[in-house]
């Protein structure tokens, strides 16, 4: 069907870009200078893949900066743009995870955040944790973790993506993901003992 | 489906078989295993998923706001402006463009107003002799027709005829 849009049908969906119409054939009108199409891809795609960038940066800013780029980068290829078997959110998700491995390689993000506290009693653990105070708990927590590990997490747990399309966007077989999983969960639970039940209490 | 994988898949992607592979998860279903039931020896590992599942789930990210979607959009009008800069910008397209535009247009003039044509090559040689005071004919009073260097014996009358 991707093909069939490739071929023939692209100038008619020109008419109506948009709604119904795959990644491929925005792609593909996006290429000849539909804006309409464009615009589709960037509503299509922008929520999910900023979280994801936010949540492997731990950083709002950052992450926003990286979206640009990243569309900036969609709409340079779409005048070329061949799916090679591989889908675009694929393909989108790795040019985003690059850039943020590009960011995360500049000494801003070198060190541990300095206020991030593991188990004990420190006043974090101990206040009475509202709603965004668990979030940003949890956040501290997956920007400790192994960038591999926490890239994992985020691609299968938040962004809810297959196994196989994490494995391919990492670069890494079913297997190793899920190994890689395994010990990002189970050192999030570490991370997080000391303020589980402060956390859960209310989230259980 | 053994013990020991389904471990594994708690283990992995969480509690609930929703987040498994669909082929385990179906089959995970069949057996009864759920993120809800008790699964016997794999209650720990239930347990343990569904803790962290509740956990990772507090962590939410606003969605994009409106500015940085139309950020996003001028992006790509940039991007235009940028390829369409560079290509103007290159040094010998501009050269070459100032060139074809005064060939054309004394081409133009000479065949429209072949005598305003001469006044003004006449103005320009003018102008280029005394700025660059090359010729030290002033400096002994003689007078001369400059034009006839470029135009030959007839100077400026060529275009009388």
């Amino acid at each position: 069907m991707l093909d069939d849009h490739r071929t023939s049908n692209a100038g008619d969906d020109a008419k109506d870009s948009g709604l119904g119409a795959s990644d491929d054939t925005l792609m593909l009108l996006a290429g000849k200078g539909d804006d309409r199409a464009y615009a589709q891809l960037v509503d299509r795609h922008l929520d999910r893949t900023l979280a994801f960038a936010q949540r492997v940066l731990s950083s709002r800013p950052e992450a926003e900066d990286v979206l640009q780029e990243a569309f900036l980068r969609v709409w340079k290829k779409a005048p070329t743009w061949t799916n090679d078997g591989a889908r675009f959110s694929t393909w989108f998700y790795r040019v985003v995870l690059n850039l943020c491995i590009d960011r995360k390689r500049k000494p801003s993000h070198a060190a541990l955040p300095d206020d991030f506290e593991f188990a004990d009693n420190s006043p974090i653990a101990d206040a009475q944790l509202e709603e965004t105070q668990a979030s940003e708990l949890v956040e501290k927590a997956l920007a400790v973790l192994p960038d591999r590990q926490r890239e994992a997490v985020v691609l299968c747990y938040y962004q809810g993506l297959s196994n196989k399309e994490a494995a391919e966007i990492l670069s890494v077989r079913v297997k190793a993901l899920e190994s890689l999983l395994v010990r990002a969960r189970k050192n999030l639970l570490v991370l997080l003992e000391g303020v589980r039940g402060e956390v859960l209490g209310d989230a259980r | 489906m053994t013990t020991d994988r389904t471990r594994e898949l708690f283990e992995a992607y969480g509690a609930d078989p929703a987040r498994w592979p669909k082929e385990e998860a179906s089959m995970a279903a069949k057996k009864g295993v759920s993120a809800g039931s008790g699964a016997g020896e794999l209650d720990e590992a239930r347990v343990d998923a569904a803790r962290l599942d509740s956990l990772l789930n507090l962590y939410t990210v606003s969605p994009a706001e409106m500015p940085l979607r139309a950020s996003v959009l001028a992006v790509r009008d940039s991007a235009v402006d940028v390829r369409d800069v560079a290509r103007i910008n290159r040094p010998e397209q501009r050269r070459r463009r100032f060139w074809d535009l005064s060939g054309g247009l004394a081409v133009a003039l000479r065949g429209a107003f072949p005598q305003l044509f001469g006044l003004a090559l006449a103005s320009m040689l003018g102008f280029m002799v005394g700025a660059t005071d090359m010729l030290p004919i002033h400096d002994h009073g003689i007078s001369v027709d400059a034009s006839g260097l470029v135009l030959g014996e007839d100077g400026l009358g060529s275009f009388d005829s």
